[in-house]
């Protein structure tokens, strides 16, 4: 770029070269022409003046001569100049009145001896010397320029003459003067006259330096002459001025000239040539970009001529193939050299994808072998596309080659990894079903035990007991739940469900949860809710609740002495939970890493407190999951101060759901029979300990194939199948249970309470499920529900059958 | 216009000869004051005249010889003045010979008399020329006298052409008005005579307005005094004329002095009938041996100039001054000179005046032609008398043919 700048520089520079140059050879041409044109003009005008002015003159004084010679033809004139006495007087008659071209004019007749015979002025009259060649005949006229009282009067005399010769002469002295006559003739006042008559002269010059224009012109044929001088000092200020108006109008329309040849070379070629250096500088980076990529990537070039079998490959191609770079007779510029090359089986697939690319759209974009020099094939990756012609046929192919031998031994490994990471995390998550599943079983066993215990006549002691145990028990699924909760929300699993709730009914319940460990500590819970404050709100009240009793239990696990208060407001569009305790509070550090996983504040803290750590993990996730927020302020031994922040919208108390629990009496089933599929045995107990209120007949299979068995043997009203079985499990049986059209309900019973599998066992068509352990008033609701149904539509059935055999 | 080179050419010839022979004798000049221009065909006859006269008597006067001078004043009085200053200041110039105009002798008669410049004239004919009222009148004529002139020309209008009363047509000039006075004088008081006046130099458009003038005053003939000049103005306006409305020149003769063909052309022959005034002496009806001897020794001094054997061009100047030659040369051979200019031009005036001056011319022989001027003597010094004046024609070839008075 730099150069060309400097070439437009340059041109600009040879232009205004030129443009001096032009002006110093126009100057020195023009200059020096114009010069002379202009003295040349000038002369020719100075002439033209100056003949001009010598014609006025000359007319004026040749129309007086003339009246003058017509005068003295007439007969009384020429009597009178030669003495006739008589004629004389009558002169002097005529003469009275005679006007020379209307003016009264003093005239003077001259006899032949030189005496005025007769005149009609009073002014003194001297007969000039030439009048003796007038009267010898030499000459028929002449002039004299009289000088009086500074001003300039022509004398005029004209021979009379009679019979051939002169024989008098007549004078006229004109009144105006020659000052006067010049004036009148416009007479360009600048110049200089001078008028030399037989005698006396005219001369107004007023400059030394003159140049004479005319001299010794000869006006008329009296002697008169003139000098017609021009002012030299303005001649050459009048040069000067065409001079430089010359100058400058050359110079103007050269720079004119220039400017627009400027403009055009700017426009129509520095322009585009700019444009032509700046894309062959930027072929050129385009080029050394491209080199460079090349070099940088390590790919070898190939270029085909379709048409024929010549192809190019770059060195570096070569190279790769393990040859040297210009290596053209071990591996010649053929494309026979890239077939001999390829591995035998990618041959077949590589020249359908390349036929493909040649003859269509697709793309070419594609890895084989191809084997080096020494005999070791090496995966490759060619790219490349084909040029086409207006017929679409293609007339040239080139592209890169790429050495991917170690890309693609990478992506094998990552492959393997991400496999073994994959199996690791199903394994993370069977494992943590299993042992979600296991870890339930037997707790249906104690919470079954305990719940049948419960509804025992017992001292209050045991009751106490057991109420605890029942506590214990629940704490523990809670923690399961944790557990499951936070692989869901990692997992993106977790889906919330909005629903019309009393947020102070949904406070009192944690509260009424957790008082019991509160109590148990001396610490006392209290809830102080804003005035004006809206309740009721549509949102997920499960997971609030959730998050309420993690904040909550974390302060009462924190804290020893004092109380922990629980502060609600809201705005129209969210509601605010304010947690403070007067617990041990955190430092900085541990506020820090305070809402990741596994984390407490304080490694001891897990000692001292237990915990799975994942309680703020989750409650942090939960209120981000609900839109909202979670903050926190602690001081050390002061106490800690939890804010949550969800945004939710205001609802009707109509919508609320009857949430309170209520204690489900069983049922009378005393003619029913159900049939129950579970492999453990304890359970199994369980179980018939839970319904053995009801009088249901309970028949019992311990695997999916029994209970196919059982159910066709006993044709069961009601079914509850266990999911996890040997021999079958209850899913198979399910299926095979559902081949019958006329089949029973079948509730799923498992431990597996994700939402996934929740889903699955809807989707195979279970008619409900129940989480295990089995909650006994949700098993009660769905006896009733299913048997008092199947009671109604057995009764209704058999009234029909009834009533179609009395038919 | 040949002539007049070739009378010039003899002059200069004639003046050499002179210079040679006057080597050892003394010398005396005489001026012709004349009109050399364009009546040079008069100045020349005049001279011829005078010099073959002089050729006559031989040229030595008491050891003297005359030179003729030429001074050609152009009809100018004024020139003709300054030759008389001239010859004033001349210690050889003993007397001038005048010329054809009357004008310059009249207005200048005063000078001339009382500058005591012995005047002869052999053509000019104007009335008051030799009437100088002195006994000092130096001014002597041997030609047509304008008071007798007047009378001639009335008498010939009269019965010739039965003209009683005659239209005037004068030149503006003192010599006009001397011929005014005759021809009225001749007419009587109770003939009233239209009058035309003309200045020199009239041309013939003037001429022509002058004429319907005469014409319209229903005069039957004109008399005219005037000069070739006027005269050639007013022969060509006649020829304007229609035929019926011509008439008549009975003309004094002043046109004589010109070249008579240039001013006589067919036109104007056709035209004008004209009759004027000569003296009576013709060479052609001279049956004396006098005139062929006076021809004869023209001829063989002017070898150049054309004589016929009758004729002369401008006859009267050449016999006026070959007559008034032979009077003067008469009177200078009685003369003793005393080198004294001025007194031997009073000897010469005095000899002119002399009672025993004798001189045989072609007119008539003159017996005491001039006496002493007196108030009752006032044609003293008039050579001629009015019966030496006759009237004259021209013939086919312009030739003047005198005619005898009745």
């Amino acid at each position: 770029m730099p150069e060309n700048k400097f070439k437009g520089q340059l041109f600009y520079i040879l232009l205004a070269v030129g443009l001096v140059l032009s002006v110093v050879s126009s100057v020195l041409l023009v200059g020096d022409r114009a010069d002379k044109s202009v003295e040349a003009l000038q002369k020719e005008h100075r002439q033209l003046k100056a003949a001009l002015t010598a014609s006025n003159v000359s007319q004026y004084v040749e129309n007086r001569i003339k009246v003058l010679s017509d005068l003295s033809k007439l007969p009384l004139v020429t009597s009178s100049v030669m003495g006739v006495e008589v004629s004389l007087a009558n002169l002097n008659d005529f003469i009275s009145s005679y006007q020379v071209l209307g003016q009264e004019e003093p005239l003077f007749f001259v006899d032949i001896l030189g005496d005025v015979v007769f005149t009609n002025s009073a002014k003194p009259f001297e007969v000039p010397t030439w009048s003796e060649r007038l009267l010898d005949g030499e000459m028929q006229q002449g002039i004299s320029i009289i000088s009086e009282q500074g001003r300039h009067y022509f004398l005029i005399g004209r021979a009379v003459t009679y019979t051939g010769s002169t024989e008098g002469i007549i004078f006229m002295l004109m009144s105006e003067s020659i000052e006067d006559i010049l004036a009148g003739f416009a007479f360009d006042q600048r110049d200089a006259v001078v008028l030399r008559g037989l005698t006396g002269e005219y001369a107004d010059v007023k400059e030394s330096n003159m140049a004479k224009v005319l001299q010794n012109y000869e006006i008329t044929e009296s002697g008169l002459t003139m000098d017609y001088l021009g002012s030299r000092l303005r001649a050459e200020i009048e040069r000067k001025e065409y001079s430089n108006s010359i100058g400058l109008a050359i110079l103007s329309s050269l720079l004119i000239s220039f400017s627009i040849l400027a403009l055009f070379f700017h426009s129509l070629l520095v322009n585009p040539y700019k444009k032509l250096a700046r894309s062959e500088e930027e072929s050129r980076r385009h080029k050394e970009r491209f080199e460079l990529a090349i070099a940088g990537s390590n790919d070898g070039i190939w270029d085909w001529d379709v048409s024929s079998d010549v192809a190019y490959y770059s060195p570096r191609y070569r190279e790769m193939m393990g040859y040297s770079g210009d290596d053209t007779l071990n591996f010649p510029d053929l494309i026979g050299s890239f077939y001999n090359t390829l591995h035998p089986d990618d041959k077949e697939q590589e020249l359908s994808l390349l036929d493909q690319h040649l003859k269509g759209d697709a793309p070419f974009d594609t890895t084989f072998r191809l084997r080096q020099n020494g005999d070791a094939y090496r995966y490759f990756r060619a790219k490349g596309v084909a040029l086409k012609n207006d017929a679409g046929e293609a007339i040239r192919m080139a592209g890169s080659l790429t050495d991917v031998t170690e890309l693609k031994s990478k992506q094998e490994q990552l492959e393997l990894a991400r496999d073994e990471a994959e199996a690791a995390n199903v394994a993370k998550s069977a494992f943590l079903a299993n042992m979600s599943h296991e870890i339930r079983t037997p707790m249906n066993g104690i919470l079954g035990s305990l719940q049948v215990l419960q509804r025992k006549e017992l001292d209050n002691e045991t009751i106490d007991l057991i109420e605890k145990a029942v506590v214990s028990c629940q704490s523990l699924l809670s923690i399961i739940n944790d557990i499951l909760d936070f692989s869901k929300i990692e997992s993106g699993k977790l889906k919330l469900e909005y629903i019309s709730s009393d947020l102070h009914q949904l406070v009192k319940a944690v509260f009424a949860e957790l008082r019991p460990m509160a109590e148990s500590k001396g610490l006392s819970l209290e809830l102080r809710i804003e005035n004006n404050t809206h309740l009721t709100r549509l949102v997920d009240p499960v997971r609030v609740k959730q998050v309420l009793i993690n904040l909550v239990g974390n302060a009462i696990k924190f804290t020893k002495v004092g109380k922990i208060d629980v502060y609600l407001t809201g705005t129209e569009e969210m509601v605010k939970f304010v947690v403070t305790d007067t617990g041990i509070g955190m430092n900085e550090f541990a506020l820090k890493n305070l809402f990741g996983r596994f984390e407490q504040a304080d490694k001891s803290i897990t000692r001292k407190f237990g915990g799975t750590g994942l309680g703020l993990a989750i409650t942090k996730q939960l209120a981000e999951l609900m839109g909202g927020t979670i903050s926190v302020q602690s001081e050390v031994n002061k106490g800690s101060e939890f804010t949550v922040r969800i945004p939710c919208e205001e609802s009707s108390i109509n919508e609320l759901l009857e949430t309170k629990e209520q204690i489900v009496s069983a049922p009378n089933l005393k003619d029913f029979t159900i049939l129950l599929a579970e492999d453990n045995r304890i359970n199994q107990s369980i179980f018939l300990a839970m319904v053995k209120a009801t009088n249901v007949k309970v028949i019992v299979a311990n695997d999916g194939l029994e209970a196919i068995n059982l159910y066709r043997k006993f044709r069961p009203s009601l079914v509850f199948m266990d999911i996890q079985m040997p021999v079958m499990d209850g899913l198979a049986a399910f299926s095979e249970i559902s081949m019958d059209p006329d089949r029973a309900p079948v509730i799923a019973l498992t431990a597996n309470v994700m939402k996934e599998d929740i889903t699955k066992y809807q989707e195979v068509g279970f008619d409900a499920y129940m989480a295990k352990p089995i909650e006994m008033n949700q098993l009660y609701s769905n006896l009733n529900l299913f048997l008092n149904q199947a009671q109604i539509s057995q009764q209704a059935s058999e009234t029909t059958e009834k009533d179609n055999s009395n038919l | 216009m040949l002539n007049i080179i070739k009378h010039t050419r003899f002059c200069f010839l004639l003046i050499f000869c002179f210079n040679v022979s006057v080597l050892s004798a003394k010398e005396l000049h005489v001026y012709h004051d004349a009109d050399y221009s364009i009546n040079s065909v008069s100045a020349h006859a005049m001279k011829m005249g005078f010099l073959t006269a002089l050729d006559e008597v031989g040229n030595d006067f008491s050891g003297y010889q005359l030179r003729f001078m030429q001074k050609n004043h152009r009809g100018n009085l004024k020139r003709s003045f300054r030759h008389m200053q001239q010859f004033l200041k001349s210690d050889k110039a003993l007397f001038v010979l005048g010329g054809l105009h009357s004008p310059p002798y009249i207005k200048n008669r005063e000078f001339i008399n009382k500058s005591e410049i012995p005047l002869l004239v052999p053509w000019a004919a104007g009335g008051p020329i030799t009437r100088y009222p002195s006994k000092e009148n130096w001014v002597f004529r041997l030609s047509i006298d304008d008071t007798k002139a007047g009378i001639r020309l009335g008498q010939y209008a009269k019965q010739s052409l039965g003209c009683d009363a005659p239209h005037l047509l004068l030149e503006s000039t003192p010599w006009g008005k001397s011929n005014f006075n005759t021809v009225t004088n001749y007419f009587g008081a109770n003939t009233s005579l239209g009058v035309t006046w003309f200045d020199w130099n009239t041309k013939s458009n003037v001429a022509k307005i002058k004429l319907r003038e005469a014409i319209e005053s229903n005069a039957k003939c004109l008399i005219f005094v005037g000069n070739y000049a006027e005269t050639s103005a007013f022969f060509d306006a006649m020829a304007e004329f229609p035929e019926h409305e011509r008439i008549p020149f009975v003309s004094h003769w002043g046109f004589t002095g010109g070249d008579l063909n240039a001013l006589m052309t067919e036109r104007v022959k056709g035209a004008v009938e004209l009759s004027f005034l000569q003296s009576c002496y013709n060479f052609s009806t001279d049956q004396s041996n006098r005139g062929k001897d006076v021809l004869a020794r023209a001829k063989s001094l002017f070898p150049e100039a054309e004589f016929s054997d009758e004729h002369i061009e401008a006859p009267a100047g050449f016999i006026h001054a070959y007559d008034l030659g032979k009077v003067v040369f008469s009177a200078l051979k009685k003369l003793k000179f005393s080198g004294d200019i001025k007194l031997d031009r009073r000897a010469l005036r005095n000899a002119l005046e002399s009672k025993n001056l004798y001189a045989q011319g072609l007119i008539k022989d003159y017996t005491m032609p001039f006496s002493p001027w007196a108030k009752d003597n006032t044609d003293a010094h008039e050579a001629l008398g009015l019966e030496d004046f006759c009237m004259a024609k021209l013939d086919a070839e312009n030739h003047i043919i005198v005619k005898p008075n009745i």
